[in-house]
């Protein structure tokens, strides 16, 4: 599917178009945003497992819903505000949320968040070029934990560090990141 | 962001997504975020960082560095897969929707559905690609059943099988692993971490940037890296297993035993780099032998469709190709077949005897897409002894040939003017030879159809140790009334490409012509048609074309061996 009929099929309205063509919108729209979905879902509850959960009942709860949508509107937005409630629901449930945040701390973030995950394809071309820059054995490190998706326990013990200096390690490398990101995306502007 | 703490809304951000905020620091935390949207920002920018991360690298092979390919919008094309840690969950999320998708006859494109992050390139993960590809001889057909002209790269996804006939095949695994898999070959691809080699010579360099190390199961057991390069060759109930650097765990299949007697193997065994594993199963027992490790055995991952292959590739096709002597593959009979015809070689030894050592034949070719062979010529009586090649069957030279060969010449511990080494030759008689190419001891090339007149000298005298490609045209002209051979030759020093193909000789004449008969490959013959001079050095690729190519056909072949582009 086209950018091109994306959009009239957008303006011809989700509600008007038959199964077929509604379900394969449906498909495009949101295999387009589950990066920046996930993202956004993500900055609210800290941990990834937690935002897979809930990536995944956001994308039920999207397709049950996308009668509702807006032809024309931003999906993003729409998904986000959707992934917000899943966000809540989890967040009720004991002991769920790893920040422990509260609810009023929550939709202050939200409305941040579905900003910052607009800028999401600009941080991460930056973030790219800004991998190659990692040194050894910081780049070990990093990929261990997310590569392999280990947690930090477990990078101590196949780098044979302490948990406390890996921890420290991998804080240094994002914040490095974070840095280099900040510079690529200042000279782009 | 004058105001804003962000050292400490970082360091509350990294707690945070390790899962350890304290209470009092989750105070802390939500004081900074309600004061102002731009420690906010900064809080989520680490977030989104975290999150970044874990979305490009979980478990996803990269391309380069520690990246992967920006992601294409999905396509209706684009089929599934489910990245690992979703496995178990997208039976019920993605169930409830492809199930209420068939009840509206739509299920055909379900997979369409949730195109989760490791699809967005549409089809399974890809975890493999083959990089380059060549031929080992003219029956060389297949690359996974694919045909010929398959376009590279190709990309590999789990379940991928290779099967590959008389040809090679290098590819890259992930951005850290570079595997060469030597046919006849059947390989599997059951992972990114995970091969399966049923069959054939797999060489494997992993990076120092791939953390978890590879495995590759075999019929008799699985071989995993812990940082290296090695070697795999297996066949029917026989297993080898050869490290180049690095270490290399090797755990035998469940319930083999060793033979001779009742112990169980012993459940894993490492080995070092320089060494080498061999078993053989033969019946229920299972016979291990240790040794050195040898590098000429395999091809090198690293090495690429590099000119030698090239110029392979370059050949094959060819009408006018008669013969090719490549000394590629595992075995002696492989090695010692003609790739394009039917003259099939054998070893001889010279009639002075076989000397201290037999022909070397795993030796490293001209480049690392090659091996060679060296057959063995005695320290003393070189000219008698030693052990060589000859075909089995009669080579009849019709009119015209070209000979095309990337030799090395080793010069003899004692060389001497009289030390005579043939690379290819025929006899007849006691004056009709036909040595199509010949070296004294000191590398001196020359030709010669009459034994009973002197060489034609070619203008080269071979540096020893070094490789060449030396290409001798050879056509039937009579000339005052007598038949003889007219050559034109060509050569080039491989340890120098930058000076090109060198035409050195043209157009001149010797008296005599090829006689038909048993061709001698290493080796040449004695008056009374005894095997003798054995070539000093080591043979790489040996090719005849029945006609006389021309210096520009002669120079493309060149320009693919040095990976140039074939001038007009």
């Amino acid at each position: 599917m086209t950018e091109e009929s994306l959009r009239s099929a957008d303006s011809a309205g989700g509600r008007d178009l038959d199964i077929s063509a509604r379900a394969e919108l449906f498909a495009t729209l949101v295999g387009g945003s589950q990066r920046k979905l996930f993202l956004y879902i993500l900055s609210l509850v800290a941990n990834p497992a937690d935002a897979e959960d809930i990536l995944q009942e956001t994308n039920l709860i999207l397709w049950r819903k996308f009668e509702e949508f807006r032809p024309g509107s931003d999906f993003l937005s729409w998904a986000c505000k959707i992934a917000y409630y899943e966000v809540l629901k989890h967040r009720a449930r004991p002991g769920k949320l790893q920040t422990g945040l509260s609810e009023s701390t929550l939709d202050l973030l939200a409305e941040e968040a579905r900003q910052v995950v607009q800028e999401a394809d600009l941080r991460r071309e930056a973030l790219a070029k800004c991998l190659g820059q990692l040194r050894e054995p910081i780049r070990r490190m990093v990929q261990l934990r997310y590569q392999l998706q280990v947690d930090v326990r477990q990078v101590a013990e196949i780098v044979g560090k302490s948990v406390e200096a890996v921890r420290r390690a991998l804080h240094r490398a994002r914040v490095a990141l974070l840095r280099c990101i900040e510079r690529e995306l200042g000279r782009t502007s | 962001m004058a105001n804003v703490d962000q050292e400490r809304i970082w360091e509350l951000a990294e707690r945070a997504c390790e899962g350890s905020l304290t209470a009092d620091e989750r105070s802390v935390l939500e004081g900074l975020l309600a004061s102002c949207p731009e420690a906010r920002r900064t809080f989520l920018h680490y977030l989104h960082l975290h999150g970044e991360l874990y979305w490009q690298l979980g478990g996803v092979p990269s391309k380069a560095g520690l990246t992967r390919d920006a992601s294409p919008r999905p396509t209706k094309e684009s089929v599934a897969p489910i990245p690992h840690k979703f496995r178990s969950r997208l039976p019920l999320v993605a169930g409830v929707v492809t199930v209420g998708l068939i009840l509206i006859g739509l299920g055909g494109w379900a997979t369409n559905l949730f195109p989760w992050r490791k699809s967005e390139d549409g089809g399974p993960a890809v975890i493999a690609r083959v990089l380059d590809r060549w031929q080992l001889s003219a029956q060389a057909d297949s690359l996974a059943g694919s045909q010929r002209t398959v376009e590279l790269p190709v990309d590999l996804r789990p379940g991928s099988v290779l099967r590959l006939s008389e040809e090679v095949v290098r590819f890259s695994l992930g951005s850290a692993v570079t595997g060469v898999l030597e046919g006849p070959a059947v390989l599997a691809l059951e992972g990114a971490d995970h091969l399966r080699l049923d069959r054939g010579v797999l060489t494997v360099a992993v990076g120092e940037d791939k953390v978890a190390g590879i495995r590759i199961g075999t019929p008799l057991g699985e071989v995993a890296d812990l940082g290296t390069r090695f070697g795999v060759w297996t066949e029917g109930s026989a297993l080898e297993v050869h490290v180049f650097d690095g270490l290399v765990r090797f755990r035998p299949r469940e319930g083999l035993h060793l033979g001779g007697g009742h112990d169980i193997f012993p459940r894993e065994r490492r080995i070092a780099a320089g060494e080498a594993l061999r078993l053989v199963k033969l019946g229920a027992k299972v016979s291990l032998e240790g040794g050195k490790a040898q590098p000429g055995r395999f091809l090198h991952p690293n090495g690429g469709a590099a000119g030698v292959a090239r110029w392979r590739q370059a050949i094959l096709p060819e009408p006018s190709l008669a013969h090719l002597w490549s000394f590629e593959g595992w075995d002696r009979r492989v090695k010692l077949r003609d790739a394009r015809g039917p003259l099939h070689l054998s070893e001889v030894v010279m009639f002075g005897g076989g000397g201290e050592s037999g022909p070397d034949y795993f030796l490293q070719g001209a480049d690392p897409s090659s091996r060679a062979v060296m057959v063995s010529r005695g320290n003393e009586f070189g000219n008698s002894r030693g052990v060589a090649f000859q075909t089995g069957e009669v080579f009849s030279p019709g009119e015209a040939l070209t000979l095309e060969a990337i030799v090395r010449f080793d010069r003899p511990s004692s060389p001497s003017l009289e030390d005579l080494c043939v690379l290819i030759g025929t006899r007849q008689d006691a004056r009709r030879c036909g040595f199509l190419l010949l070296a004294d001891g000191f590398g001196q090339l020359g030709v010669t159809f009459d034994a009973d007149l002197p060489w034609l000298e070619l203008p080269l005298r071979m540096i020893s140790g070094q490789w060449y490609f030396l290409a001798v045209v050879y056509r039937l002209e009579v000339r005052n009334g007598q038949a003889g051979t007219r050559v034109d030759a060509y050569c080039a020093s491989l340890g120098d490409v930058s000076s090109g193909l060198t035409s050195i000789v043209k157009s001149a004449w010797t008296p005599g012509w090829i006689p038909a008969g048993h061709l001698g490959v290493g080796k040449g013959f004695e008056k009374n048609g005894a095997h003798a001079y054995p070539w000093a050095g080591a043979m790489d690729e040996i090719a005849i074309f029945h006609q006389a190519l021309s210096e520009a056909e002669i120079a493309r072949h060149f320009s693919a061996l040095v990976g140039q582009v074939a001038g007009p």
